[in-house]
C-alpha cells in the first residue's frame, strides 16, 4: 500500500450540518485532496457501496461518519465502513449520541410516517399509502425501530463532538489524519471539563442559585453578562463537555449541550436533571411540580441530542 | 495484584440456615468471578468464628471479603475489626443483609434462596469497587466560644478559663453585661446588681485566657465536635480601644443628639458615646447610623477633639476564624414591646413605662440620677404596676416568663423605699411566685402600707388610656366589676422574649427552635444544657426565661459539660468516608456548593475548581449526585460502585 | 404463558429507609421477593444516573426511600432527592418509561409495617404496568386513558 492516507466520510441521518464542517475547509480541502485519498464521500465523490465493500479490511485509515442510525441501510453501511477502516469516528452530536434525530425515539416508526406522510398541514394529497406499504417498485429503506447512536452498532474509536464540530476541531483532526496521526482510542476532540470552566460568564455565578420560574428566551429581557441559571434560564454549560469555545453563549445563547456529556457521566440528561434540579426553589411536591411545569418539553430540553444514547430513548440493554 | 475475593454466609444459628439452601449459595458463591473461596460460617458474630474467618482471610490471602450475614447496622463495625484482625484494611469488605432483608422476610425457602443469590453477587460486585481507607486523627480543639456576653455567657467563660480553657467571647454590643448590668437592686436581698456583677466583668475583661470580641457577630460555624472552626466579624473599630480611655472629649463635641436606648429612650445620647456610665470596657463608640462623618462625611468633630487620637473614620471590619471545640449559645433575650398591643397606651398614654425603663429610672447612672419621677420631673403619687404584658396569651407569647411577678414586687418596694406616700397598685391575673424565697418576699410587699392588688379575670382584661394627663388603668376583675386606678406612672411587667434575631441566630448555628422561639435543648428534661447541634451548649434566656442566678448556674452547666467532654489532648478520628473532587474534570460550576449541609466546599478560584474540607465532609453523597461533571466521588459509595451493585442484583439468574 | 415477576430496585437512605427494612425483617413481615435493596448513605445520594442505570440494567421499577421530611440525617438530602425526583418524573412523561416505575416515599427508622406497604404496593404498581420491555414500546396511561 504506503502512499496517500485513505480517508472516507459518511452520511447516516443527519440535517447536513457536520458536512457543512467539512466544507468549511475551504480552500484547505485542496490540500486534503492532495495529501490525502478520499476514496467515499457519498455527498462529493461517485462511490458506491460496492466500492468500498471491494476495498481490502481496514484498508481506509480513517472513516468519519456523521448522523444518527435511523434506517436499515444505515447499519449495513457502517458495519461494512467498520470492516474496512482503521479508525471510525464519529462526527458530530448525531454520530455521538442520535442527535435531534433521537428524539424521534418518542415516537413509534408507524406515528413518524403517519405524521410525516398524513398529518401535516402540508400534506393536501388524500391519504395515500406510507412507503413501508409496499407496492411493486424499488424497496424504501426502513425505519430502524429506534434512532441509535454510532457505537451503538459498531465500535468507535474517536468523536468529534458538536452540532455541528466547530471548523477549527474539523481542521484539526483532518489534518492529523492527511499526515498519519491517527486518533488513539476512545479519543473525544474536546476537553475534559465541562463547558462553565472556559465560560466567560462563569464568575458573575453566584454560590446559591434559587429558581422560582424557569423562563424561555422569549419570556425575558437577559443580562448579556451574567450567568444564565440565576437569571432563571436553563443553560446547560455545566453538564457539557467544554471545547466549544462557548459559541452559543458569545451569542447570548445558553448551552443546549451539543457536546454530551464529561467522561465520568454516562447519560447526559440525567446529569442535567440533577443540576437544575439543584437550583430550583420550593420544598413540597406540589410547589415543585409546579415549577417544573413552567419547563417548555423538559425531555426535548434536557435530552436534545443525547435521547438515543439513553436508557429513555432505547430502553434497556437486552 | 488481582482480586481474591472471599465470600463468608452466616447461618446465623437458625435464622439464615434455616430460611434458604446455604450450600447452593455457597456453590454459587464459589464459582462467582474472583471469588477463591467461599464458606458457611456458623455465628459469625460469636468470638470463635471471628477467629476463624480472620485465619482463613490470612491464609488464603484474600483481597476483598463479603460477608453474608446480618443487617449492617448490626455488625459491620464487628466485620471491619475481622478483616483488621487479618491484617487487611477494614473497609475492603461489603456487608449482605441475607438476614433482616431475606431469611427473615421471605418466606418461601428457593425464593429466599434466589434473592440471597442475588444479594451475594450484587456483594461481589460492589466489594470490587472498595479502596482501603485509613481514618485520619485530628487533635481536638480544646478553645471554647462563647456567644453573648451577658451573665450566663460570663459565667461558663470564667467556669472555663478558671480550669485553664482559653475561650473567645462574641458579643454583638460594644460592652459586656448585659441587660444584668443596667439593674439597679437584685431579687431578693436588694443587692446592687452593679456590685455583685462588675467584679466579675472586670476580671473577664483582664483575663488572660479570654478574649473578649465586642461589636462582632458570628457569621458561620463550621465543622464537628471537637474541631469546629468560627467565622466572626468584628465592626471596623472606628474608636481604637487601645487608645480610648473614655475621657468622654469626644462625646462632647459630638453635634448629633439621638434617643439614648440604654435608658429607654427617657433621654438622649450622642452619636459618639459610652453605652452608660461603668460599662465595659469603658470606651467610646460611633453609632454610624446617625454619625454625620458616616451619613454625609462632613463633621470630623470627635476626631478633633480625641487627645489621644483614637477616633479612625478609615477603619475597617475584620474577619477572622477561630479554631474552638466547642460553642456556649447565651444570646439573651429581649423584652417585649407592649406597643405591638394598644390596649396598653404603650408610646401613647405618658406614663406608661416598661419594666426595663424603670429599672432605668431607679438605677443611679440612670437619666434622673435614680429619682423614681415622671416625664415631668414630678414625684407620682399613684403608680400601677401591670402584670403578664406579652405572656400567657395566643396573641403574642402563651409561656409565663416566671420572672416578671417578682421583678414587678421588687420595684414596688423600690417605690415604698423612696416614696413613702405613693399608691402602689398591681393588676395580674395570676402571680408566679416559685421557689424558696418568692412567698416570704410577695408577703412582705402585702404588708406594706399602700398596695392594693386587683385580681383580673385573665391576663388581658386591661385597658390604660390618658384622661387629664393622668393614666387611667382599668381592669376587669374576677367577680367582673371594673376597678379603675388613676396613676402618673404606669409600670408594665413585660415578657422575656426570644430575641429578634433568633430564627437567624438559629439558622447561622444550625439549632432548632422550639414552638416558643427560643433554641431548643438536646432534650428538655435530661439534657437541657445541651443544644440540639453536637457540640453545642445553651445558656441562660437563650434557652427560656429565667432569672439571674439560673442563668449563671446554666452557664456553669454548660462549661461543666463541654470540660467533661472536650479533653485537651484528646483526638479526633475523622470519618473516612468522604467526598473527593477530581480537579481534572471540576469546571468549577459551583452546583454543588450551596448544597453541602456542612459547608466543607469551597471553590479554589485561582483554579476555578471546587475543594472539599474532609475534616468538615460526613459522606452524604449530596455533592456527588449533583455534580454534572461526574466530578465529585464518594469513597466507598461511588457511582461505579453502586451501579455495579445494582446490575448485580438485576443479572439474569443462570439456574 | 410465565407470570410476570416484577424486579424493583430499592434504593435506602442508611439511617431511616434501610433500618425500616430492617425493621420489617425483625418483626418478621411477609416481603415481595421481587424488591432488591441497595444502601445509600442518604437518599440525596441518588441521582437521576443512578435510577436509569438500574432501568437500563433490567428493572422494571425503582423505589427511592428516605428519612421523613424535616428527618434527614443530613438536613435536606431528602428535599434534594425530591426535586430531582420530581423533575426526572417530569422528564419520563413521555418516553417508554412510565413516571409511575419511579417512586420516592418516605420510612422511619423503625418503620418496618411502613416499608412492607410501601414495597407491596410498588410491587402492584409495576405488576400493572407489566415489564419495561427492550427497544420501544410505549406505554399507555394506567387506567386505559
Amino acid at each position: 500500500m504506503g502512499g496517500r492516507p485513505k480517508i472516507a466520510l459518511y452520511w447516516c441521518a443527519g440535517c447536513g450540518g457536520c458536512e457543512e464542517s467539512v466544507i468549511d475547509l475551504a480552500e484547505d480541502l485542496l490540500t486534503v485532496a492532495e495529501k490525502a485519498e478520499i476514496v467515499f464521500w457519498p455527498v462529493a465523490l461517485d462511490a458506491r457501496y460496492r466500492d468500498v465493500a471491494a476495498m481490502e479490511d481496514a484498508e481506509i485509515d480513517a472513516t468519519f461518519i456523521n448522523g444518527a442510525i435511523r434506517l436499515d441501510d444505515h447499519i449495513r453501511m457502517v458495519r461494512l465502513l467498520r470492516k474496512k477502516s482503521k479508525r471510525i469516528i464519529a462526527h458530530g452530536s448525531c454520530a455521538h449520541m442520535g442527535g435531534v434525530i433521537g428524539l424521534a425515539n418518542l415516537f413509534t416508526p408507524r406515528q413518524l410516517l403517519e405524521c410525516a406522510y398524513r398529518q401535516v398541514p402540508s400534506m393536501a394529497d388524500p391519504p395515500g399509502p406510507l412507503p413501508v406499504e409496499g407496492g411493486d417498485g424499488p424497496r424504501m429503506p426502513e425505519l430502524l425501530p429506534v434512532v441509535k447512536a454510532l457505537d451503538q452498532v459498531v465500535k468507535v474509536d474517536a468523536i468529534i463532538p458538536g452540532c455541528p464540530p466547530p471548523p477549527e476541531t474539523m481542521a484539526r483532526v483532518i489534518d492529523d489524519v492527511i499526515h498519519g496521526r491517527l486518533p488513539a482510542e476512545k479519543t473525544v476532540f474536546a476537553h475534559r471539563k465541562a463547558l462553565c470552566h472556559e465560560c466567560p460568564r462563569l464568575d458573575s455565578r453566584p454560590e446559591k442559585i434559587e429558581i422560582t420560574r424557569f423562563k424561555r428566551l422569549h419570556q425575558t429581557r437577559w443580562d448579556p453578562d451574567v450567568c444564565f441559571l440565576p437569571q432563571g434560564l436553563i443553560c446547560l454549560g455545566p453538564v457539557t463537555r467544554g471545547g466549544c469555545d462557548a459559541r452559543c453563549i458569545g451569542a447570548n445563547m445558553p448551552c443546549r449541550g451539543c457536546f454530551g456529556p464529561t467522561e465520568r457521566m454516562d447519560d447526559f440528561g440525567a446529569g442535567a436533571i440533577a443540576c437544575i434540579a439543584a437550583m430550583m426553589a420550593g420544598t413540597d411536591e406540589p410547589a415543585l411540580a409546579q415549577l417544573v411545569d413552567s419547563i417548555a418539553d423538559p425531555v426535548g430540553l434536557f435530552y436534545r441530542y443525547c435521547l438515543a444514547a439513553s436508557v429513555l430513548g432505547t430502553g434497556p440493554t437486552p | 495484584m488481582k482480586d481474591r475475593i472471599g465470600v463468608f454466609i452466616c447461618e446465623c444459628g437458625p435464622n439464615i440456615k434455616d430460611a434458604m439452601d446455604i450450600p447452593q449459595l455457597v456453590h454459587f458463591a464459589g464459582h462467582l468471578e474472583a471469588v477463591v473461596l467461599a464458606e458457611p460460617v456458623g455465628l459469625m458474630c460469636a468470638p470463635n468464628d471471628r477467629k476463624k474467618v480472620a485465619d482463613t482471610i490470612r491464609r488464603h490471602h484474600l483481597t476483598h471479603v463479603v460477608f453474608a450475614s446480618c443487617s449492617p447496622r448490626e455488625h459491620e463495625q464487628t466485620f471491619r475489626g475481622v478483616l483488621e484482625s487479618a491484617g487487611c484494611n477494614p473497609f475492603m469488605m461489603q456487608a449482605v443483609n441475607l438476614r433482616e432483608q431475606c431469611a427473615w422476610v421471605i418466606h418461601d425457602r428457593d425464593q429466599a434462596t434466589r434473592k440471597a443469590r442475588r444479594m451475594i453477587g450484587a456483594g461481589v460486585q460492589r466489594v470490587r469497587h472498595h479502596a482501603p481507607l485509613t481514618p485520619r486523627e485530628i487533635d481536638c480543639r480544646p478553645d471554647v466560644l462563647v456567644i453573648g456576653a451577658g451573665v450566663a455567657g460570663i459565667s461558663a467563660a470564667r467556669t472555663l478559663s478558671q480550669n485553664g480553657r482559653r475561650v473567645v467571647m462574641v458579643e454583638r454590643s460594644a460592652c459586656i453585661g448585659g441587660m444584668a448590668a443596667l439593674y439597679e437592686d437584685l431579687y431578693p436581698d436588694f443587692n446592687c446588681a452593679a456590685c455583685l456583677i462588675e467584679p466579675d466583668l472586670d476580671d473577664v475583661l483582664h483575663d488572660e485566657r479570654i478574649e473578649i470580641l465586642t461589636t462582632s457577630e458570628v457569621l458561620s460555624v463550621r465543622g464537628t465536635p471537637g474541631n469546629f472552626t468560627a467565622t466572626v466579624k468584628q465592626a471596623a473599630p472606628h474608636v481604637d480601644p487601645l487608645r480610648c480611655i473614655g475621657c468622654a472629649a469626644c462625646i462632647e463635641a459630638c453635634p448629633v443628639t439621638v434617643p439614648n436606648e440604654f435608658n429607654a429612650g427617657m433621654d438622649s445620647r450622642q452619636a459618639i458615646y459610652i453605652p452608660y456610665p461603668g460599662s465595659l470596657p469603658h470606651v467610646a463608640v460611633i453609632d454610624k447610623q446617625n454619625c454625620l462623618q458616616f451619613t454625609d462625611a462632613r463633621c470630623g468633630a470627635c476626631k478633633e477633639a480625641c487627645p489621644f487620637d483614637a477616633v479612625d473614620y478609615a477603619a475597617v471590619p475584620a474577619v477572622r476564624n477561630l479554631a474552638v471545640g466547642a460553642v456556649v449559645v447565651a444570646t439573651g433575650f429581649q423584652g417585649f414591646d407592649p406597643g405591638r398591643s394598644t390596649r396598653y397606651g404603650y408610646g401613647t398614654v405618658d406614663g406608661v413605662i416598661s419594666a426595663f425603663a424603670f429599672e432605668r429610672l431607679v438605677n443611679t447612672t440612670g437619666p434622673t440620677g435614680g429619682k423614681i419621677v415622671t416625664a415631668s420631673g414630678q414625684a407620682p403619687d399613684t403608680v400601677a404596676f401591670v402584670h403578664c404584658v406579652g405572656s400567657r396569651t395566643e396573641a403574642f407569647n402563651r409561656f409565663c416568663s416566671g420572672v416578671c411577678c417578682l421583678s414587678a414586687f421588687k420595684q414596688a418596694r423600690q417605690v415604698r423605699k423612696q416614696l413613702p406616700e405613693t399608691a402602689i397598685h398591681h393588676f395580674f391575673a395570676d402571680l408566679c411566685l416559685p421557689g424558696k424565697t418568692a412567698q416570704r418576699f410577695f408577703d412582705g410587699v402585702c404588708a406594706m402600707a399602700g398596695v392594693t392588688l386587683h385580681r383580673l379575670v385573665h391576663p388581658g382584661a386591661i385597658r390604660i388610656s390618658a384622661e387629664n394627663g393622668r393614666a387611667i388603668v382599668r381592669g376587669t376583675d374576677a367577680s367582673g366589676a371594673v376597678q379603675q386606678v388613676d396613676a402618673q406612672l404606669v409600670v408594665l411587667a413585660t415578657a422575656m422574649e426570644a430575641p429578634a434575631g433568633t430564627p437567624q441566630t438559629g439558622r447561622i448555628l444550625d439549632l432548632g427552635l422550639d414552638d416558643d422561639g427560643f433554641f431548643k435543648e438536646a432534650h428538655p428534661v435530661v439534657d437541657p444544657v445541651a443544644a440540639v447541634r453536637e457540640g453545642f451548649y445553651l445558656a441562660g434566656c437563650c434557652q427560656g426565661p429565667k432569672d439571674i442566678p439560673a442563668s449563671i448556674s446554666q452557664g456553669q452547666a454548660a462549661a461543666g459539660r463541654i470540660m467533661q467532654k472536650l479533653i485537651p489532648g484528646g483526638k479526633i478520628t475523622l470519618n473516612p468516608i468522604v467526598a473527593r473532587v477530581d480537579p481534572d474534570l471540576c469546571s468549577g460550576c459551583r452546583t454543588c456548593e450551596a448544597l453541602c449541609p456542612y459547608d466543607a466546599l469551597a471553590r479554589d478560584e485561582n483554579e476555578a475548581c471546587m475543594t472539599i474540607e474532609e475534616a468538615l465532609c460526613r459522606g452524604c453523597g449530596i455533592c456527588a449526585a449533583v455534580c454534572p461533571g461526574g466530578a465529585i466521588s464518594v469513597c466507598h459509595y461511588s457511582a461505579d460502585a453502586v451501579y455495579a451493585e445494582i446490575a448485580g442484583l438485576l443479572k439474569p439468574d443462570e439456574k | 404463558m410465565t407470570v410476570f415477576e416484577p424486579r424493583i430496585i430499592a434504593l435506602l437512605c442508611n439511617w431511616c429507609a434501610y433500618d425500616g427494612a430492617d425493621a420489617a425483617g425483625r418483626a418478621r413481615l411477609d416481603l415481595p421477593a421481587q424488591v432488591w435493596e441497595v444502601r445509600v448513605m442518604c437518599s440525596g445520594q441518588v441521582s437521576p444516573g443512578m435510577v436509569l442505570k438500574a432501568f437500563e440494567a433490567g428493572a422494571d421499577g425503582v423505589i427511592v426511600l428516605g428519612c421523613q421530611p424535616g428527618d434527614c440525617h443530613y438536613k435536606e438530602g431528602n428535599l434534594h432527592a425530591l426535586k430531582r425526583m420530581v423533575l426526572l418524573r417530569a422528564v419520563l412523561e413521555p418516553t417508554p418509561v412510565h413516571p409511575q416505575r419511579l417512586q420516592l416515599d418516605w420510612v422511619s427508622a423503625g418503620q418496618g409495617h411502613r416499608y412492607a406497604q410501601v414495597v407491596n404496593d410498588m410491587v402492584e404498581t409495576i405488576r400493572s404496568l407489566g415489564p419495561l420491555a427492550a427497544g420501544h414500546s410505549r406505554e399507555e396511561p394506567l387506567n386505559g386513558g
